[in-house]
Order: structure tokens, then C-alpha cells, then sequence
């Protein structure tokens, strides 16, 4: 519901919001939920205003959509940057997109191409609607490199890669030197939230980095009893101790955890532990632009080539970035063409409950899936990142289901646009003939 | 995980026919992936397998004497994509084959399996039909032909006698020279899928390449089992091969076809497809055809 008014500000917005008791399916969470459902609800419909006022569809989202320097009264997020110009230009760059809406202008004959596109916004993490919280612990060993454990957990996105990676940029390690602890178990693992809302670079890069510029600190504190430098006189830099005025090494971590584990006088294993509270949330943005051949004949739709471009602050990773995008495109495309859960009428029993008959979409129906980023780093992240997890699947079916608007002129107003659908549709628009017209030529 | 209560092991035809005869409420299977799942399904649970996979003899793709095309039973779909006797002579099965699952179902799969399963939709069943393939059987009595046509009885129903098994699917010269073929398989997306409706179409043209001198269409999914569109090609035979015949098949194997509703497809929709396929398989076999005499 607030995703309406939100993406393009409207000041006289009403809406009523029911819950609706079904027999059918339970249903659990999927990646963006909620937001796949009301982007597409919302892109078709301005898609929709557009192609009625006779507006160019770009340029029309350009005026209405959300102005930087736009703050959520609800959560106080807010758009730093000139990000949905910013992410429309390179969408639009790519696909090619002014001289292919020309080219498909006034198209006649069975098959016919198109082009859409679609906005996005999402929200990083949950706050203020939930508690947001995440801790991080780091235990050195005798060779100066850390364990590291965080409750946030690696779900094959990659984010251990880049917890890694935050944890020694902030502790002054290099990136081999940390072992994180991959296997969450409750019992010994420092209490996170978990993988959802698109957090987890976000909420968990406070806690680690917290936790990392308290441990520099302490290992600082404990380096003066060796060193007799003071702590403000030294840094962590490659795994060493260095003395800051003249970049000397003074002793390596290895040397130091050693020593001061073994000390007779004041042993002491080196350890930090930081359980940080996240009283902040980032807006996350970009657009999708999808080209498709409509055969109407055979009702089917061949996607040519997509784009998403993204603005999730500044990316750890990017190859891992690129990753989550292209499994994010991927579950859009299927959302989209072809999932679609299946019910007898009379019995409400589920038809397809196996991965044949319920049709995700495969490599082979897949375009190449290009990926690109608008790098605006948060200024309330510690990190610079925010949400990227789930924002790569919402605005995916909008902008197929525009494209093929682009390429038929249906408006098509449910998913998946199944080739059932669009024969039906097809029918109904006298874009296809049937069985009985086909008889009388 | 499989419940399977005895498996018997054939290196041999006379050892499977003679393990046929043994164990006569056994299941044949080959290379496993319609049984196993079965099995798994618990359709097939709790019973006595007989493997025929290591029977070499019936595997692989040669040429007769006469010309004719002998396809193992056990030849894999990999192997026919592949196999240049078919590419040269019949490429529409290799094209057909390359359609079936992914490509280790294509690997494990057999072309025996697919055809002896009585399965409508499987991918190779319409073009084996649409180029007048004939089964081989080997039993007690000795070896059996049969026209692929009459060799299904119904949905997943073939005529294959208790002390029998499919030896190899053979495709006679007069079947296969001069025809070219294209066969369209209509899914819901374009791999791990089984076809909601598929057509095969094969031509052989005039000598001046202009009319009709052969027709032949076969259909998957638009009836129980694989079936021929024997009055359209009867009704176009000798007419000329152009873009107003293509519309008049795309109308008259509507009398053709049986198609029902299921929740997988409405009749009506697979109706309006066949039509469409028809056509398409029709002008692109005529196309090949003609490229072919060029």
C-alpha cells in the first residue's frame, strides 16, 4: 500500500487495504515479498496513464517519480541522489531504447517486438516497523588472523565473502587473514536477525564494523605494553603494527597475539564481541528495461534482451553484486512468464506441486541478463551499501509486461503471461481467430 | 528410496526374451527415466525389474543393405542428435531428440523407451510416426514387425506381447529419400519440458519442386496417443506447395485432431495450436525440401 504513494508522491492518496482468507496454498516468504506484487501493480498502471495520455512512458516517469531530497515521513529514508535519472539513462543507453521505440512503431503481421520499462524503490532492513539488531564477534588467533562470526547468514548470495571483506578493510587485515565461522548454530553464534528485508550488508556491516574499530582499539591498547608507543601513535595496516609518524612496522599481529597470549605476567586472548541496535533504514532504487518478440499466432513471448540498474550504494563486491542481480532477474522472469500455481476448480487441490509442471523458467529461456549499477554511496550505511537482495526481482515483470503492451497493445493485467493467457486475450482483442475462423478460410 | 524387488540383467535379446518368459509380471526398463521415477512415484513399487540396458547388440544408429534405417532401441537421445546417418537422412529426429528434457535425460534416455512408453507427448513418437517407422519386436517366435501406427494401443498402452521387447525402430528407404521434415514442439518453456502439443511435418515435392507428391503429418498431445492427420494428406497430396495450401492445412487438420481439456491446456487452445503448427511445420518442410534439391 505504501509503495503507491511512495515511488511517485502524491499528496491525495487513499487507499483501503483488506486481508483476504483463501483455501488455498499456504504461502511463505519469497524474495521481495509484497513488492513484486504491488511494482507490477503500480508500473502497469502507470504504463497504463501514460500510453492513455499519449505520453512518452520515460519521460513521464521522469516528472512524476520521486524528487531527490524526498523524505519518508514514516522512516525517514531518504533520496540523497539524482539516482532514477541516473539508472533510466544507462537502462536506456543499453537496450538501445529511443530508436527501438521508434522501430516498433505501427507493427503489423504475427510477430512483433517491443520494449518496457519499469521503476523500482525498496527499503533496506525493517526499521521503524521492527526491531533491527545484529552482532559480530572477532576472536584472534596466535598467526594474527580472526575467526569472525556473525548471526547474519551466508544463503549462497555471497555474504560471507563480504563480511570478509568488511571485516578487513576496518580491522587492517588482509582478506585471507579472516576465517568466517559459515555455520550458524544458535548456541555459540552472536544473535542476528537473519536473511531477509534485503539487511544483511547493511545491518550486519554495523555490528562488524563496530565490532572491528573496538578490536583495533584494543589491540592498540595491548601493543603499548610491548611497544611503549602510545595506542594514538600506532594503526593496523596488512596484518602489522605500525608506528603512524614514520610508517615503521613495530611488531605483526601474529607476533603480538603470541606474545601477549603467553605473557606470564597479564595473559590475554585477544577477542571482541559488539551487539549494535540499527535505528536507521536506506531507500534502495533502479529501473528494468525488457525487449520481447510476441509470436501472437502462437501466443508466446521470446525475451530478447533485459536490464537492471541498480543503485545499492556502494558495492563490496561486485561480481557477487552482479550475481544477486542475475538470480533476482531470473525469478522476475519466471514470476512474470510462467510460475503459476495451478488449483482444481472443484476440489481446491494444488495440480502442480513438482518442479515439471510448475514451470520455472530455465537457462534456455533466458536472454543474456545484464547487470549495472549507479554507485551513490548511503550516507547512513557504515559500509555505504544498502539492500540488494530481493530489489533485483520487483521491477522485472512490469517491464516485460510493458514491452509486450509496446509490442500487441494488451494491456495485460495479471501474471504469468502464460501463452493460455494470451490466447484468451489474444481472442478477445480479434488478434487471433480460433479454430472456427480458421475452418472457414 | 527405489523399491524394486528383484532386477534381472540382460546382456543379451535371447536372455531378456527368455527372462521375459520367466518372469512375466516384470518390468522392462532400459535407461530408467520414466521406470525410475514410477518406482519412486510408488506406481511401479515393490516390482521385479528386467534391465535390458546392457543388450550392445540393440544399441546404435546403422544403414541396411536395402537402404534401410536401423535405430537401436537403446540409442540414446544424445546419440541420435548426434549420429550422421540421421542427419543425413531423416535430421528432423535428431532435431526432435535434441527437444527431449535436459541433457542428461538426453543422455540416459532411450529412443525404445520413448516410443514403447505409449506417451502422446513424448518427442520423438510424432516425427517416428510422420516418417511411417516400423517397430521390431523380438519374442519366443522370433522377431515381429509392426507399423509404428498400429503399434499404439492406447494411452500408454504398445503391442508388445509378454515374451517380447522392442529391438530396434526401422525407417525404409521409400520413407525417408527425398523427404525433408520439421518438427515443432509447443512447451511452456524451452527445456526440462514435456510438450503440450507437438506436430511433425514431412515432405517430398515434384520434380520441378512445385506440387505436393508426398504429405505426411503426425501429432503429439492432439489425441492418447501419437496420431496421423491421414484426410488432410490425403486432401493435399499433388496440390501445389505454396502459402495458400499451408492455410488450407492449418483448416482441414482440424478434422483431424482430438484434442482434450486438461488443466494443462484447454481444448480449444490446443485446437487453434495444432492449426498453427500444421502450417508452420508444413511451409518450413517445404522450405527444406527445396533447399534440399538445390
Amino acid at each position: 500500500m505504501g509503495a503507491l504513494p511512495q515511488l511517485y508522491p502524491c499528496g491525495n492518496f487513499e487507499g483501503d487495504a483488506f486481508t483476504v482468507f483463501t483455501n488455498r496454498q499456504v504461502a511463505g516468504a519469497m524474495r521481495g515479498y509484497g513488492m513484486p506484487q504491488a511494482i507490477f501493480a503500480l508500473e502497469s498502471h502507470t504504463e497504463d496513464i501514460a500510453v492513455k495520455l499519449g505520453l512518452d512512458p520515460v519521460d513521464y516517469r521522469r516528472k512524476t517519480v520521486m524528487p531527490v531530497g524526498y523524505v519518508d515521513s514514516f522512516s525517514k529514508n531518504e533520496l540523497y541522489h539524482d539516482t532514477f535519472n541516473q539508472t533510466l539513462d544507462a537502462g536506456m543507453k543499453y537496450i538501445d531504447f529511443r530508436r527501438k521505440q521508434e522501430a516498433y512503431r505501427h507493427q503489423t503481421g504475427d510477430v512483433r517486438r517491443g520494449v518496457g520499462v519499469s521503476l523500482f524503490w525498496y527499503n533496506t532492513a525493517v526499521w521503524p516497523i521492527a526491531l533491527e539488531t545484529s552482532s559480530c564477534r572477532m576472536v584472534m588467533n596466535q598467526d594474527g588472523s580472526i575467526q569472525l562470526q556473525v548471526g547474519e547468514t551466508e544463503i549462497g548470495q555471497g555474504a560471507d565473502t563480504a563480511f570478509s571483506q568488511m571485516a578487513a578493510q576496518t580491522l587492517g587485515i588482509p582478506f585471507e587473514k579472516v576465517h568466517i565461522v559459515s555455520c550458524q548454530d544458535t548456541d555459540v553464534t552472536p544473535y542476528g536477525t537473519g536473511a531477509y528485508a534485503s539487511r544483511q550488508t547493511y545491518t550486519a556491516g554495523m555490528a562488524i564494523r563496530g565490532c572491528a574499530e573496538e578490536f583495533r582499539k584494543h589491540i592498540l591498547d595491548v601493543a603499548y605494553r610491548y611497544t611503549r608507543m602510545q595506542p594514538y601513535l600506532m594503526d593496523i595496516a596488512d596484518g602489522n603494527i605500525i608506528r603512524t609518524t614514520d610508517g615503521r612496522i613495530l611488531m605483526t599481529l601474529g607476533e603480538l597475539a603470541l606474545t601477549v597470549l603467553y605473557d606470564r605476567e597479564r595473559s590475554e586472548h585477544l577477542t571482541m564481541e559488539k551487539s549494535t541496535q540499527i535505528k536507521t533504514n536506506a531507500y534502495s532504487f533502479g529501473c528494468c528495461f525488457a525487449e520481447v518478440e510476441v509470436d501472437i499466432p502462437m501466443c508466446r513471448v521470446k525475451l530478447l534482451d533485459i536490464i537492471n540498474v541498480h543503485d545499492a550504494g556502494l558495492l563490496i563486491n561486485p561480481e557477487l553484486a552482479k550475481a544477486q542481480v542475475h538470480g533476482g532477474m531470473s525469478m522476475g522472469i519466471g514470476y512474470a512468464l510462467s510460475e503459476k500455481m495451478l488449483y482444481d476448480n472443484k476440489t481446491g487441490k494444488l495440480l502442480n506441486g513438482n518442479l515439471l509442471d510448475y514451470k520455472l523458467s530455465t537457462m534456455m529461456d533466458h536472454p543474456h541478463l545484464e547487470a549495472q549499477f549507479v554507485e551513490n554511496p548511503e550516507p547512513t550505511s557504515a559500509y555505504g551499501t544498502k539492500g540488494l537482495g530481493e530489489p533485483p526481482v520487483p521491477p522485472v515483470a512490469p517491464a516485460i509486461r510493458n514491452a509486450i503492451l509496446n509490442a500487441t497493445g494488451i494491456a495485460f493485467n495479471e501474471i504469468p503471461i502464460r501463452p493460455h493467457l494470451m490466447y484468451e486475450e489474444f481472442m478477445k482483442a480479434g488478434l487471433i481467430h480460433g479454430r472456427e475462423a480458421a475452418k472457414n478460410v | 528410496m527405489y523399491d524394486i524387488k528383484a532386477l534381472y540383467e540382460a546382456t543379451t535379446v535371447d536372455e531378456a526374451v527368455s527372462l521375459r518368459q520367466e518372469h512375466p509380471e516384470a518390468v522392462i526398463i532400459a535407461g530408467g527415466s520414466d521406470v525410475l521415477i514410477k518406482i519412486r512415484e510408488g506406481k511401479l513399487a515393490g516390482r521385479e525389474l528386467i534391465s535390458i540396458y546392457g543388450i550392445d547388440s540393440i544399441r546404435g544408429v546403422s544403414m541396411e543393405h536395402d537402404g534401410t534405417l536401423r535405430i537401436g532401441s537403446l540409442t540414446s537421445f544424445s546419440h541420435i542428435v548426434s549420429s550422421p546417418l540421421i542427419r543425413e537422412h531423416i535430421a528432423v529426429l535428431g532435431e526432435a531428440a535434441g527437444m527431449v528434457g535436459g541433457p542428461q535425460i538426453r543422455a540416459i534416455g532411450t529412443i525404445g523407451g520413448n516410443t514403447c512408453n505409449g506417451v502422446t507427448s513424448a518427442d520423438t513418437a510424432s516425427t517416428l510416426l510422420a516418417w511411417d517407422a516400423v517397430i521390431e519386436l523380438a519374442g519366443a517366435e522370433g522377431v515381429r514387425h509392426v507399423p509404428i501406427e498400429s503399434f499404439y494401443l492406447g494411452a500408454g498402452r504398445a503391442d508388445i506381447h509378454s515374451d517380447e521387447i522392442q529391438t530396434g525402430i526401422l525407417i525404409r528407404r521409400e520413407a525417408y529419400e527425398g523427404f525433408s521434415g520439421h518438427y515443432i514442439k509447443y512447451g511452456m518453456r524451452n527445456a526440462m519440458e514435456i510438450a503440450t502439443a507437438g506436430c511433425s511435418v514431412n515432405v517430398k515435392l515434384s520434380p520441378d519442386g512445385n506440387n505436393i507428391e508426398r504429405l505426411r503429418i503426425a501429432f503429439g498431445v492432439a489425441a492418447p496417443v501419437p496420431i496421423r492427420a491421414h484426410k488432410t494428406e490425403s486432401q493435399w497430396t499433388g496440390k501445389p506447395a505454396d502459402d495458400e495450401t499451408a492455410e488450407g492445412i492449418a483448416c482441414s487438420v482440424l478434422d483431424d485432431v482430438k484434442p482434450r481439456d486438461s488443466w494443462r491446456a484447454s481444448r480449444d487452445m490446443r485446437l487453434h495450436l495444432c492449426s498453427e503448427m500444421a502450417k508452420r511445420a508444413f511451409l518450413e518442410a517445404v522450405r527444406r525440401n527445396k533447399e534440399r534439391r538445390v
